[in-house]
């Protein structure tokens, strides 16, 4: 297959990757005064964990192996729940505490500037690769 | 049918030394291809005459040149070994071919990808633009090329004996 646009491999699986985390951090944020999840317990924030994965021709001895960013896994976060009293809350125990999710939501906002800002900066590079495809192809103009 | 399988269906070797390529050499003499002017209207005209008539280029600028090289002079002709006549213009013609096949597989994977994005099948809206984006830089590469081969026939055409 030829690749005219470089680089673009990797930048997509960064966009995939990047896209999967922007996911996670909008979950965390919609689940931040959930009481009662899917467990029975307050929602436990999650994270996504990056690694990078080489692909293409790795048998041989090729120079051109490309290394693709790939979502490992998402780790659940084990910070302790945070715990108001609020005694009237049907999620309430035995003391009137009631557990709320260990989310922080200025924390979520941090990453998910930071996860939109990597976004932006590989569709960066995907503009850039097609901008010098179409200036190498405008050589042969006159 | 897309345009590019109608491509890639003309491009076929067996259609090579067709009457399909005389007559797109008579279309031409007549003035029929517009220069560059085939790719604006892609929807409306169907480019397989423009193939049959980069094939027929690749034969004819081939064996031209061929023709003006003399079969022996001096020192180079074993310095182009491989520089026969047949093999050469297939060799040419087969590598034209796998490249029309390439730009049409990118087009399908495109198409494909752009279906999956409004059928909800889990592409997600960077990966279709990805697929387009490709799709389109590689149509522009094949456009160039048979913009300059078509560029190197009329100059040959221009030549005086």
């Amino acid at each position: 297959m030829i690749q005219l646009l470089s680089g673009i491999q990797s930048t997509a699986s960064a966009l995939d990757a990047e896209h999967t985390r922007f996911d996670i951090v909008s979950q965390n944020i919609a689940n931040a005064q959930v009481t009662h999840a899917a467990d029975g317990g307050p929602y436990r924030r999650q994270q996504v964990v990056f690694e990078s994965l080489l692909s293409g021709n790795t048998t041989g001895s090729n120079p051109n192996e490309v290394h693709t960013v790939k979502v490992s896994r998402i780790e659940k976060d084990t910070r302790p729940f945070r715990e108001v009293f609020n005694k009237d809350h049907p999620d309430a125990d035995a003391r009137g505490m009631v557990r709320y999710p260990n989310v922080n939501v200025h924390e979520e906002m941090v990453d998910l500037i930071a996860s939109s800002r990597a976004f932006e900066a590989n569709l960066a590079v995907v503009k850039n690769a097609r901008q010098m495809a179409q200036q190498a192809m405008a050589i042969g103009k006159r | 049918m897309d345009p590019l399988s109608a491509i890639r269906m003309f491009a076929s070797p067996a259609l090579q030394q067709s009457p399909m390529a005389k007559g797109a050499m008579e279309s031409l003499q007549k003035g029929g291809l517009g220069g560059a002017g085939g790719i604006e209207g892609l929807g409306k005209v169907i480019p397989q005459n423009e193939l049959a008539q980069l094939k027929s280029f690749a034969n004819l600028t081939d064996s031209a040149a061929a023709a003006t090289l003399p079969p022996s002079v001096g020192g180079i002709q074993t310095a182009l070994p491989s520089y026969g006549r047949v093999s050469g213009r297939d060799a040419f013609a087969h590598s034209l071919d796998g490249f029309v096949g390439e730009v049409n597989a990118k087009q399908s994977a495109a198409g494909e990808s752009v279906r999956g994005l409004i059928g909800n099948q889990g592409v997600s809206l960077h990966q279709a633009m990805i697929a387009m984006e490709e799709a389109s830089v590689s149509f522009q590469l094949m456009v160039e090329v048979r913009n300059k081969l078509l560029e190197s026939y009329q100059e040959l055409m221009r030549m005086q004996v």
